[in-house]
C-alpha cells in the first residue's frame, strides 16, 4: 500500500480526525 | 435519533465515522458477524440480506446499504457537494466503491460467495486480489493532487479510507 502515495496521504489525513481515531479503536482496526 | 448497526472492520466503518463527526447523538449497535448476529430473525426485519451497514432513522424506519446511507447522512450533515454536477459525481464514486471495488475485496476475503467448490477459492482470491489492487490503484489517482476526494471533505472520505483498512 505505501506505493499508493496519495491513498497513503489520505489514510493520514484520516487518522489525524479524532472521530475517525475513535472509530479505528472501536472496531479494533490495525492501520 | 439515529441507530447505526455496524460490524467491526466491515464498509460499515464509512457510516460509523460520519456519525461519529457529526456531533449528533446517535444509537450505535455493534453486530458480532462472527456469531451470525446479523442473521438473527430480528436483525433481518432491518436489513433483509443480513448485511451491515443499516441504519434506524429517526421514525423507526430503516435504511440500508452504504449507496443510500452516505447520502442520506452527507445531506444531513453537510458533508454532500450541494450542485446538481457535483452530487452527480459523489454517486458515481460511491457506485465504483459499492459495485467494483467493494466486491474485488469481497473476492478475496469471502470466495465462498462466489462458488461451492472449494478447489475454486484460490483462483478466486487471486483474482480479486489482482482486480482490488488495480482499483486501489485508480483510487490513488483520484487524490493526486487533492487533499480529499472532492473540494471539501466530503462522506466519500471515509468510504475511500475503509478500502484501505
Amino acid at each position: 500500500m505505501a506505493e499508493l502515495k496519495n491513498y497513503t496521504a489520505h489514510k493520514d489525513r484520516m487518522l489525524k480526525r479524532a472521530a475517525v481515531g475513535r472509530v479505528v479503536a472501536d472496531e479494533k482496526i490495525k492501520v | 435519533m439515529l441507530t447505526l448497526f455496524y460490524g467491526p472492520g466491515a464498509c460499515s466503518m464509512a457510516a460509523h465515522i460520519v456519525l461519529e463527526e457529526s456531533g449528533e447523538k446517535y444509537e450505535p449497535k455493534k453486530m458480532d458477524l462472527a456469531a451470525g448476529e446479523q442473521r438473527t430473525e430480528a436483525y433481518m426485519k432491518i436489513h433483509p440480506l443480513g448485511r451491515v451497514p443499516a441504519l434506524r432513522l429517526d421514525d423507526g424506519e430503516p435504511l440500508t446499504e452504504n449507496t443510500a446511507i452516505l447520502p442520506y447522512l452527507g445531506k444531513r450533515f453537510d458533508l454532500w457537494p450541494k450542485d446538481p454536477l457535483g452530487e452527480s459525481k459523489a454517486l458515481s464514486l460511491i457506485g465504483f466503491f459499492a459495485t467494483s471495488v467493494h466486491p474485488a475485496h469481497a473476492h478475496v476475503g469471502r470466495p465462498e460467495r462466489y462458488t461451492a467448490d472449494q478447489s475454486a477459492f484460490p483462483g478466486i482470491k487471486d483474482m480479486g486480489l489482482k482486480t482490488f489492487h488495480n482499483y486501489l490503484k485508480q483510487i490513488d489517482s483520484m487524490l493526486a493532487g487533492r487533499e480529499w476526494f472532492f473540494d471539501r471533505y466530503s462522506v466519500l472520505d471515509p468510504y475511500g479510507f475503509v478500502f484501505y483498512t
